[in-house]
């Protein structure tokens, strides 16, 4: 098991290591700077979420009027292109620049919740299958193995298919079928940490279980499952995406960039905008996401860190 | 070796039970299969003949054991959508999706191994540079999005290849590229950075100070100390590939293959096709999964995968 032995080994040596003070809160803030394309990610994810939360602000129009007159009018720096509608018109008339303000919010939102719901439901099995072990432990990695060998987007499709699409749906479909990847960090790590000085020493002063779980143990956890979480978070963007391009996702009339491509498809040789700017938009979304998940490995992980050191002082000599 | 086959054996059978005991519940006990599967307007008449069609009007248990038997002999039932036995459309689909799986898995480590390699020569140098630009590109774009591009730039702008359907090999280019893209970008990463490390080993180094020809250096002893990890990414593509990803392809590409077959039978309500599907998916997923393991015991004699 050498994952075990690199986790507890980065743990005991992190005290001699003075790397404790570029991991403070202004550490990570400096650490981000310094890394053009992590910061640059961090930027569009903010701006994301702006857009995401003052939707209804920004949008010109209300994402689901209808307007059969002013149908597949192309963007404004087309022939035919009106201030009216920035970004043209789809098939129904409906305006495509609100549309793509309006559909942040479901792809974020089933992002977050999903990471939300997996990584709780994944952490809680994970600590409670290191730190119980025995049979416990086998029962849980052995449950975990199962599922992981299951076809996972078929089945996604049959429960799709048996409950019926909706943003709920999509939410548990893709939190049941990605929790275990939390569930395995977590183990691994907890693992390596079952038999450091600082766990036996809380165990001794009579702590509960509870708390040696959540206070001693889930703290060593933050860094490596924020960066899991954030990949997670790409992913799971995407999948929304592929959903609801399939129409097993969001339903009509809410919007979704997925959603919005498929309807575009049809339309995709008279009207190239349709299919364009909500695929943009996804690329644009999960690649900030990749960009900061990406900084976050690399700043998270003490053995990169040492490696990306050694490179520096390597290129200064 | 026989003893861990056996293992393997052992733990796919679970796999496959679990599977079938999940799907019974799914359409049994949460879905409702009339509801589904019958129009709005049926009857009860109808929907009380088409219960006991099913059997659904036997004790739960009953139930149960006559689906386990008929799913042993793969007798899946009479396809609603076609009124045909599922068995005879899985058997005339399935071999689209398996070309299609191979082709695409075959293009992706194809292109991945030399891009890897190259970037890995120069570690932060040009090539290198785009190799993670294009790889970080490559993870970032949506499956079924990059497919359309496909089609409007290679079929509809320059019209070299058809936009969709099965056909010669002219029609495997766009789905088995757009397929193969996503686990090319993730394997390149890998051979990049196994190349990086082996490299840097000590063996590299006397290799090159006896005045051994790069190629042979990186192309036989630093690559095949590679070897392991690369197909190890290269098998977890296969199976993510396998195990649903070919349904966005093949339904952008309207590729006659499995997981087209899937999305049409959710489309026309027919969940007795949908199941039969998932199961052979799911056999596929385990004996693709015990053949990689067995071929990763016989190329490293180290790795010990006892079932803990």
């Amino acid at each position: 098991m050498s994952i075990v032995e690199s986790d507890s080994a980065a743990v005991t040596d992190a005290p001699i290591v003075p790397i404790s003070d570029t991991q403070a809160a202004g550490g990570y803030w400096a650490d981000l700077r310094a890394d053009t394309p992590g910061l640059m990610g961090a930027i569009c994810l903010g701006f994301l979420l702006f857009i995401a939360v003052f939707a209804p602000f920004l949008a010109p129009h209300d994402p689901a009027a209808q307007n059969i007159i002013a149908r597949l009018q192309p963007p404004i720096w087309m022939d035919g292109g009106t201030w009216t509608h920035l970004l043209g018109t789809d098939h129904l008339g409906r305006d495509v620049l609100s549309r793509l303000l309006h559909g942040s919010r479901i792809s974020l939102f089933v992002g977050f919740a999903t990471v939300l719901v997996a990584g709780s439901f994944g952490v809680l099995m994970g600590l409670i299958s290191g730190y119980a072990g025995g049979r416990t432990d086998q029962w849980i990695t052995g449950f975990i193995d199962t599922q992981v060998a299951f076809p996972g987007l078929l089945l996604a499709l049959l429960i799709l298919a048996v409950i019926g699409p909706s943003m709920t749906t999509v939410i548990v479909v893709l939190a049941l079928n990605g929790w275990m990847v939390y569930a395995r960090l977590t183990r691994s790590v907890v693992l390596g940490l079952r038999q450091t000085a600082f766990v036996e020493a809380a165990e001794l002063l009579g702590c509960r279980t509870g708390r040696i779980l959540i206070r001693h143990l889930l703290p060593n956890l933050a860094a490596p499952l924020l960066t899991l979480g954030t990949l997670e978070f790409a992913r799971i963007v995407l999948a929304e995406a592929a959903l609801s391009f399939l129409g097993l996702g969001v339903q009509p009339p809410a919007t979704s960039w997925g959603l919005d491509v498929a309807q575009g498809k049809d339309y995709m040789f008279r009207a190239w905008w349709l299919v364009t700017f909500p695929g943009l938009a996804i690329a644009f979304t999960v690649l900030a996401i990749n960009l900061i998940a990406s900084w976050l490995r690399v700043t998270t992980d003490p053995v990169e860190r040492e490696k990306r050191f050694a490179r520096r002082f390597g290129a200064a000599k | 070796m026989s003893r861990f086959v056996i293992n393997r054996l052992w733990q796919g059978v679970i796999v496959v039970l679990s599977v079938v005991v999940v799907v019974f519940i799914l359409t049994r006990l949460i879905g409702d299969p009339v509801r589904v599967m019958l129009p709005l307007e049926a009857t009860a008449e109808q929907r009380a003949a088409f219960e006991a069609q099913l059997g659904l009007d036997r004790p739960i248990f009953e139930q149960f054991l006559t689906y386990v038997r008929d799913v042993a002999v793969l007798d899946f039932g009479e396809s609603l959508w076609q009124r045909r036995p599922v068995l005879e459309i899985i058997i005339e689909r399935a071999p689209a999706t398996l070309v299609l799986t191979f082709a695409a898995i075959a293009l992706a480590v194809t292109l991945a191994v030399p891009l890897g390699v190259i970037a890995a020569l120069r570690p932060e140098g040009i090539v290198d540079r785009i190799v993670v630009v294009i790889s970080l590109l490559g993870l970032s774009i949506p499956q079924f999005w990059l497919g359309l591009l496909f089609i409007v730039l290679f079929s509809l702008t320059l019209g070299w290849l058809p936009t969709s359907g099965a056909g010669g090999l002219d029609h495997l280019v766009l789905p088995a590229l757009t397929l193969a893209l996503p686990a090319m970008t993730r394997l390149v990463m890998v051979v990049r950075s196994t190349m990086i490390d082996e490299l840097n080993a000590q063996y590299v180094k006397v290799l090159r100070a006896k005045g051994m020809l790069p190629w042979r250096v990186i192309g036989v002893h630093a690559l095949r100390n590679s070897a392991v990890p690369i197909l190890t990414i290269a098998g977890w593509e296969l199976i993510r590939i396998v195990s649903g990803y070919t349904v966005v392809v093949e339904t952008v590409f309207a590729w006659p293959g499995l997981g087209l077959t899937a999305i049409q039978a959710i489309e026309r309500q027919d969940l007795i096709l949908l199941q039969a599907i998932v199961f052979v998916t799911a056999i596929m997923v385990v004996v693709l999964n015990l053949l990689l393991d067995i071929v990763y015991k016989a190329i490293d004699p180290r790795i010990e995968m006892s079932a803990k």
